[in-house]
């Protein structure tokens, strides 16, 4: 276990611009059971929808007619996103699934949290759509997220899912979707904290010139585990597909990736890569990736690449060999491994966000708490007390629990 | 003195391949270190630059009257001494801006100073660039990604410039280089040559020293700086080869 270096903050810096953090004051909603929703990505101006453990935000209706794209209940456990044909979403959609106990600070019975989410993209329509996933410090939660995607012709539907939650959650996300010609559905998968973190995602490209890119970035320690599948069927010719999923695990944590790619018989001119990369901290950390191609066409390209290995030893030397402390050199390069996966993102904001998440969490200084979407001492009504919770919140819980020391 | 290396030993795994290397080098020097393949020349700039694949098993270095050996990589650079790479190593996605302002605030840090602000920063970069004619803008680039040969060369040099170490071990700066580019890498190191630093160039061509014109010539064989010289000896040597040692019975 390495101690975090903060006498260095300036090691972190993307191409010569350091990051401001005065940029990334939070901004706040309220959710509808009153409580203050801190969003810290406040430079990127979404519609926000807070969901408190999985259920539909209770402002939600019924299902209208005449609306060029909506958010709306369609039972206990499923919302409904629906966008029209011709219709491009003009700021991304923010949805927050929060898990929280009655009593935030405090252990509280298990939860079991579940939700249904579709999502339909009418012919040409656009729309991003980040998902985050938070939870208390304490809360036992089990998550579970069914999430249906339809593409009809051209749509394009971005998805980016934050999962950020204690370590006594787990999250098991399904995801499927259904791509039709000439559409694009971009998904990205961040973990950074949570027990186990599940992610299988099916994705089928039924039309011609279908395309989907599945990234994915996991940050963990501790004894957390984290597991991505995915399976990207090329059923119609000219479909392209990319994978790209890359983590670095420390301490004990673990996790598998399998990545499927299926090219039907009539899928010609298919294109579809995948990559792998796994940097493993430590002699007990442990990978196990698995690429699977099933391939039926023959005029196609795809290609797989897999690495589980150590940060670059050559690279550190000739880091150290111009004055970079041996700690920064390591966070240089792991934070410029992230990267790869952060830059495919296309939003900005997104992008500034996701970076100064992912240098924290290489700084040791992301918990589950702290960048959380419930920030317990924000409560007007807490039950916190003042000794359980200094400034910044939680901090004393997160001292305690030795899982952030990447 | 500068730099002062006193019998030193150094071995990879088992096989040892400094065997008593001897060296003072003062400040306002040039050095060149010539002599065959896998006698150690390479070695010896690892060993200097605090490189850990090898094990120092005898001798003394000191470097500014202090125990050279004993410090980390980072505080030997952090205290002036460079390495320019034979193979400089590609650091995928780590720009060239950040890699540099992050080596050169670490370096100031360390020598009590504020970190140099954004601005400087990029004044500084874009004015040491010019040592090597590197007038592409580098700043985004990813540390030797994707560079030619002569490229990573000119890097190196164009670290060096930042970085304005006191002792610098070019280690084959020349190898791979066509003669445009040897001329810009060899004119950007007569820039950096100051009175109070020290430059040793490895190299295995005299042509080289033709424009980094060297106050010493040495020839490290076997484990061993077996002769000294001056310049002279550089051409004694791309005349004869290193055979002509053997018969002089230093070798």
């Amino acid at each position: 276990m390495r101690e975090a270096d903060k006498d260095s903050p300036r090691a972190f810096s993307l191409g010569g611009e350091a990051l401001s953090a005065e940029a990334l004051a939070p901004g706040a909603l309220a959710s509808d059971d009153g409580a203050v929703f801190h969003c810290d990505v406040s430079d990127l101006d979404t519609h926000s929808f807070v969901s408190i453990n999985g259920l539909p935000p209770e402002g939600l209706g019924k299902k209208q007619a005449n609306l060029p794209w909506q958010v709306y209940k369609q039972d206990e456990h499923t919302w409904v996103i629906r966008v029209e044909d011709g219709v491009k979403v003009d700021k991304p959609l923010q949805l927050i699934v929060l898990c929280k106990g009655d009593t935030p600070c405090k252990a509280a019975a298990k939860l079991s949290v579940s939700f249904v989410l579709r999502v339909e993209m009418g012919r040409g329509a656009g729309l991003t759509v980040v998902h985050c996933i938070d939870s208390d410090t304490k809360t036992e939660a089990s998550v579970q997220g069914a999430l249906r995607l339809e593409l009809a012709p051209d749509a394009h539907l971005s998805w980016l899912s934050l999962q950020n939650i204690n370590n006594r959650c787990r999250v098991d996300n399904d995801l499927s979707a259904e791509v039709a010609s000439g559409a694009g559905l971009h998904t990205c998968f961040c973990s950074f904290n949570g027990g186990v973190l599940q992610n299988r995602q099916t994705i089928r490209l039924t039309g011609v010139q279908a395309e989907a890119s599945a990234l994915g970035l996991y940050l963990v320690d501790g004894t957390q585990q984290v597991h991505n599948q995915v399976k990207i069927e090329h059923l119609s010719p000219e479909t392209r597909s990319r994978q790209l999923f890359k983590g670095i695990l420390d301490e004990r944590a673990s996790g598998h990736f399998e990545g499927h790619i299926l090219v039907a018989k009539d899928a010609q001119k298919t294109e579809a890569y995948q990559t792998n990369r796994n940097l493993l901290l430590t002699k007990k950390a442990k990978f196990q990736t698995k690429p699977y191609l099933e391939i039926y066409a023959d005029e196609v390209k795809c290609s797989h690449g897999a690495t589980v290995g150590q940060l670059d030893e050559k690279a550190l030397f000739y880091m150290r060999s111009r004055g970079i402390p041996q700690e920064a050199a390591r966070r240089l390069l792991m934070y410029a491994f992230a990267a790869e996966v952060i830059r495919e993102i296309g939003i900005a904001p997104l992008e500034n966000h996701l970076t100064r998440l992912v240098q924290r969490r290489l700084r040791g200084e992301l918990s589950a708490c702290e960048d959380c979407a419930l920030r317990c001492a924000a409560l007007p009504n807490s039950t916190c007390t003042a000794a359980a919770h200094p400034t910044p919140p939680c901090a004393t819980g997160h001292a305690a629990a030795p899982q952030n020391t990447l | 003195m500068l730099l002062e290396i006193k019998n030193l030993h150094a071995s990879i795994g088992d096989k040892e391949i400094l065997k008593g290397v001897n060296l003072s080098i003062n400040e306002g020097e040039v050095h060149a270190i010539m002599g065959p393949n896998g006698n150690g020349k390479s070695t010896l700039a690892s060993v200097i630059a605090g490189n850990e694949l090898f094990t120092v098993t005898e001798g003394e270095v000191l470097y500014k009257g202090k125990n050279l050996l004993g410090m980390t990589i980072e505080e030997r650079a952090c205290e002036g001494v460079f390495l320019g790479f034979q193979y400089p190593v590609e650091i995928p996605g780590v720009s060239i801006a950040s890699f540099m302002r992050t080596a050169i605030n670490e370096q100031r840090k360390y020598r009590g100073q504020d970190p140099m602000d954004m601005l400087e920063f990029a004044q500084y970069m874009e004015e040491k660039q010019k040592v090597v004619e590197l007038t592409e803008n580098l700043a985004k680039r990813s540390v030797n990604e994707g560079f030619s040969g002569g490229e990573k060369k000119k890097n190196e040099i164009f670290q060096m410039a930042m970085l304005q170490p006191s002792l610098a071990f070019l280690d084959e700066t020349d190898s791979g280089l066509d003669i445009d580019a040897l001329r810009i890498v060899a004119g950007g190191v007569n820039q950096l040559r100051r009175k109070d630093n020290a430059i040793v160039v490895i190299t295995h061509y005299q042509r080289l020293l033709d424009y980094i014109v060297p106050d010493f010539v040495h020839v490290l064989a076997n484990g061993k700086i077996v002769k000294t010289g001056t310049k002279d000896l550089a051409l004694e040597l791309e005349e004869k080869g290193y055979d002509w040692l053997k018969t002089e019975g230093v070798l």
